[in-house]
């Protein structure tokens, strides 16, 4: 089945100060996401993963440019399309939630008409069967009593709720894809479930795939079929989520899995040691190897290229050769 | 058993809001703090968990005496804390410190970071010269893992990670007794959090300081503590052994928390206990148990009467009908 | 797809890549150019000018035009005024009086506001309210007849002046400065010093103003435009900096009746003079505010 997005080498690079100093955000990224599935985008801050989210939706800001790479949605060339095709789009075949549903929000706007906008735009409903439509979404997310809600105002809800407002408007223009960034970062524990919860269903029922953005190695055991590990700009390790989570190949997967503390568990959190790089001063070689405790000489002087491990699953680390090498070794004696 | 450093009872904490309409006016009261008791060990860290308007970030004001108490009790050091004034006040001042959440804006943009250490030394430590002072910054400085030299920069120049350690050696430049950490690892980076998370339990260790350590993120809380309480709407419904409550929560509400954690593996599924409902205002709590509304083991009694907390299991107290 | 910057205009990107051009942008040019001449020329007033401000030139007539033009000479090069002064002397001492008067006069205005403002802000309470109802009986009178009333009162001169307009502009430094405060107040750190058990007077002194000061230049160098001006409107009305001192309002004033008979170098470059120096300062204050908030510097 030909997957629904298909990111091929993109490369985003932000530029500052009158083009003096360059930024390669995105550098080199490439990922596939079929329909109905959950794919991760794990990274810190600086990684790089919300960028990339930017750069699939043509929403960049000014500065950030893509210099190359290409991005399909169902077959279709993304980056050729002009500017009204790319807002038809935005919202009809994708829409994204972000993190923070009050600046998601128009406070001057009641609950119903935000809602029911990408329905008024995107599938062209009106009068009352757009506000059938709107019940029905308030009622997809779970909202209790929607014809009432329809009429409040965004700050006369909790966090919760508001949240699951963004994520009706998200729904209302039918999308194939989801993107959602960091959709639960200021969410209580048991909100953040239930909202979770929320979204795996609605996307078993609509059929949407879902592109979930986080830092959060947990909600990712939760919510995700396959995960794409992102550092520096460079996706380091993807793959299906149980592979990564068993037997992580690169350091930096390792390293995050192992800094996780565990419910019930006293066992020292591995510390990664350093900082996370700046972007605009990268080391040579392979970004990470600075803070790597694996790193070999060949880290710092060249940059591994990234490297197919199976169906769906890509590493990007010079310990992979150096084992295939054994391998080979090990089976020629 | 040593005697505790930090003894809080009955502590309450109401805050008058003004109700009513345009011609008549009503004080009502927000029970942000409800009556709750802890101890706090020397050397010893105690978790508080619990979600937004449960009185987490409220006690932490208590406790650093930026609210005065409506009710009840700080006793530090076998001492009341509420009447403390002068020379008593700004012992106590020296001995509690406190580290927030944001390394953004929690160290004075314009001070260097050796002033901004310095800080507490001089207000409370006015008889030292300048060369000790200078000293104890760099012997902090050395204690949270970063270079002497760097005292003489600006907090901009460093990560969110460094900011936190520089915020961390800040509430150790005295002779801290106790600090209040109001989730210092939130903000920042995943692959940092361990760092500060390690060095905090160094400095236990070393120093023999203890912490009251409030977090969002049960597994954090849970692997920093010795003992954790559970709070909700101003009130403490369960605190035990750290392992302990991990292994067997007993208050349905501390189950739901546990039950809605994040899994460390995507075979880690476990039935979720959902809660109905939303957390209702602390402006007018439920009658008998706060939980009752939502909880899905209510009993009759529960909407009567409020269960004391009572210790079921040896350093395992609950506050919940079920076991009585 | 979105918009880059090669589909804006060619003549526009430029004039925005010369804008962004950080080595340019590093320095204000046109403030610069135009204000250090003319520091230059005030403090070195009395070695620059070609003649005594106050007297005519010895064997010129009154009304001469400037050098260039038919019936002007050599030797008063932007023309006399109607005593026989030299206009460039006049220019040159003038604009003695108005950057002194502008500067000192901000200073003063800066610190009463900046004061009353920290005070306000952080105290709170009872002093907080005293001062806003202050503040706002204050704003009521309008600036530039108070100022009149001031000054018919106490009498013309320069430093009465500078005491004048400072005190009719500090409202707008203690508003601004109070609004930060209040906002500052709630900053962590400000909360880490006082529960560090530091005084009030550490807190402002140590964590309140170095964080108001970057707020405060950016006014003063705004307001150093609007009292030049004010300056300038008080001489005008004659109630500024008496004669025969001279001052580019007083100057304007003599010269306004002249310009109907088309002696316009009376009145045209003591004009320039203002417009010149309020343009530069307010130039260097626009640049100074973005220069000093690290959100706007690095686009």
């Amino acid at each position: 089945m030909a997957p629904l997005l298909q990111v091929s080498d993109l490369r985003t690079h932000f530029t500052s100060f009158g083009g003096s100093r360059v930024v390669r955000a995105v550098d080199g990224v490439s990922f596939t996401l079929r329909e109905g599935e959950t794919l991760g985008l794990v990274g810190e801050s600086g990684s790089g993963k919300t960028t990339t989210c930017l750069s699939i939706v043509g929403l960049l800001p000014p500065g950030a440019r893509i210099v190359g790479g290409r991005v399909d949605l169902a077959g279709e060339d993304l980056r050729a399309k002009t500017a009204r095709e790319m807002r038809r789009i935005r919202g009809g075949q994708i829409a994204m939630i972000l993190q923070d549903p009050m600046a998601s929000l128009n406070p001057l706007f009641s609950v119903y008409w935000q809602v029911a906008e990408p329905a008024y735009y995107h599938r062209r409903l009106r009068g009352a069967t757009l506000r059938r439509r709107v019940q029905a979404l308030l009622g997809a997310v779970r909202i209790p009593s929607p014809m009432q809600r329809m009429r409040e105002y965004p700050h006369q809800m909790s966090g919760g709720m508001r949240q699951r407002i963004v994520g009706a408007i998200a729904l209302a223009g039918g999308p194939k894809l989801i993107i959602a960034d960091e959709p639960t970062t200021n969410l209580d524990v048991t909100i953040q479930a239930q909202y979770l919860d929320l979204l795996k269903d609605i996307q078993q029922e609509t059929g949407a795939a879902l592109l979930f953005v986080t830092h959060n190695l947990g909600i990712v055991a939760k919510m995700c079929d396959r995960l794409a590990v992102m550092y520096a700009g460079k996706i380091v390790e993807q793959g299906a989520v149980r592979d990564l989570f068993g037997a992580p190949k690169h350091p930096y997967t390792k390293a995050l899995l192992g800094s996780m503390p565990k419910l019930g568990s006293k066992e020292p959190l591995y510390a990664i040691p350093g900082q996370p790089p700046d972007l605009a001063a990268l080391p040579t070689g392979c970004a990470f190897h600075p803070r790597c405790a694996e790193a070999m000489a060949r880290c710092a002087a060249e940059e591994p290229a990234e490297r197919v491990l199976g169906a769906d699953r890509t590493a990007r680390c010079w310990l992979l050769d150096q084992a295939r090498r054994e391998q080979h070794v090990a089976g020629a004696a | 058993m040593s005697p505790a450093l930090l003894e809080v009872q009955g502590l309450r904490k109401h805050f008058p809001v003004k109700a009513g309409g345009l011609f008549t006016s009503r004080v009502a009261w927000v029970k942000a703090v409800d009556g709750i008791d802890f101890a706090i060990r020397r050397g010893e860290t105690l978790g508080v968990i619990g979600e937004s308007g449960c009185g987490k970030t409220t006690t932490a004001k208590l406790i650093l005496l930026q609210e005065r108490p409506t009710a009840g009790s700080i006793r530090f050091d076998g001492a009341d804390v509420a009447g403390l004034a002068g020379d008593a006040l700004m012992r106590y001042r020296r001995e509690v410190q406190v580290v927030f959440q944001d390394p953004y804006s929690s160290l004075s943009p314009r001070m260097r970071v050796g002033d901004i250490i310095a800080e507490p030394l001089e207000i409370h430590d006015k008889q030292l010269s300048r060369e000790a002072r200078q000293a104890r910054v760099a012997a902090v400085l050395e204690l949270v893992g970063l270079e002497p030299g760097v005292a003489r920069l600006f907090p901009h120049e460093f990560s969110g990670g460094q900011r936190q350690r520089i915020a961390i050696a800040r509430a150790l430049a005295t002779d801290t007794r106790l600090i209040v950490l109001d989730e210092p690892v939130s903000a920042l980076d995943v692959s940092i959090r361990a760092q500060i998370m390690n060095q905090l339990e160094a400095l236990q260790h070393r120093l023999g300081v203890s912490y009251l350590f409030i977090g969002h993120d049960l597994a954090t809380v849970a692997h920093i503590s010795h003992r954790i309480a559970v709070m909700y709407l101003g009130q403490i419904v369960e605190l035990a052994d750290s392992l302990e409550l991990c292994e067997h929560p007993l208050h349905p509400y501390t189950q739901a928390l546990f039950t809605a954690a994040l899994p460390s593996h995507p075979d880690d599924k476990h039935e979720r206990m959902t809660l109905t409902g939303e957390v209702p205002s602390a402006l007018d709590p439920p009658s008998g148990c706060r939980f009752h509304p939502r909880c899905p083991r209510a009993m009759p009694i529960c909407g009567h009467e409020a269960p004391v907390r009572r210790e079921v299991a040896p350093g395992h107290a609950v506050a919940c009908h079920l076991y009585e | 797809m979105a918009t880059t910057s090669a589909d804006i205009d060619p003549a526009v990107s430029t004039l925005v890549a010369v804008h962004r051009a950080p080595r340019l942008r590093g320095w204000p040019i046109l403030p610069t150019l135009i204000l250090v001449p003319f520091v230059i020329l005030a403090l070195g007033a009395n070695l620059i000018a070609p003649y005594d401000p106050i007297e005519p030139i010895p064997g010129a007539k009154i009304f001469e035009p400037p050098a260039w033009m038919p019936g002007g000479s050599l030797h008063a090069l932007l023309g006399t005024d109607f005593q026989a002064r030299d206009v460039l002397s006049r220019l040159i001492f003038g604009a003695r009086v108005s950057l002194i008067v502008g500067i000192a006069g901000t200073l003063v205005a800066g610190g009463i506001g900046t004061a009353l403002g920290i005070l306000a802000g952080y105290l709170g309470g009872w002093v907080d309210q005293v001062i806003m109802r202050i503040t706002d009986a204050w704003l009521a009178l309008p600036a530039l007849v108070f100022a009149i009333f001031l000054a018919t009162m106490v009498g013309p001169s320069m430093w009465n002046i500078v005491i004048i307009l400072g005190a009719v502009y500090w409202t707008r430094y203690a508003r601004v400065i109070r609004g930060e405060v209040l906002s500052l107040r709630e900053r962590e750190f400000v909360k880490l010093a006082e529960i560090a058990g530091a005084s009030r007077t550490r807190v402002i002194v140590r964590h309140i103003l170095p964080n108001v000061a970057n707020s405060a230049m950016v006014l003063a160098s705004l307001t150093i435009g609007v009292v030049i001006i004010a300056e300038a409107s008080l001489s005008f009305l004659g109630v500024g900096v008496p004669a025969p001192q001279p001052a580019w309002g007083s100057m304007l004033s003599d010269g306004r009746s002249m310009l109907m008979v088309g002696d316009w170098w009376l009145t045209v470059f003591p004009g320039l003079g203002i417009l010149l120096v309020v343009l530069a300062t307010q130039l260097l204050g626009d640049w100074l505010r973005v220069k000093l908030d690290p959100q706007l510097r690095n686009l």
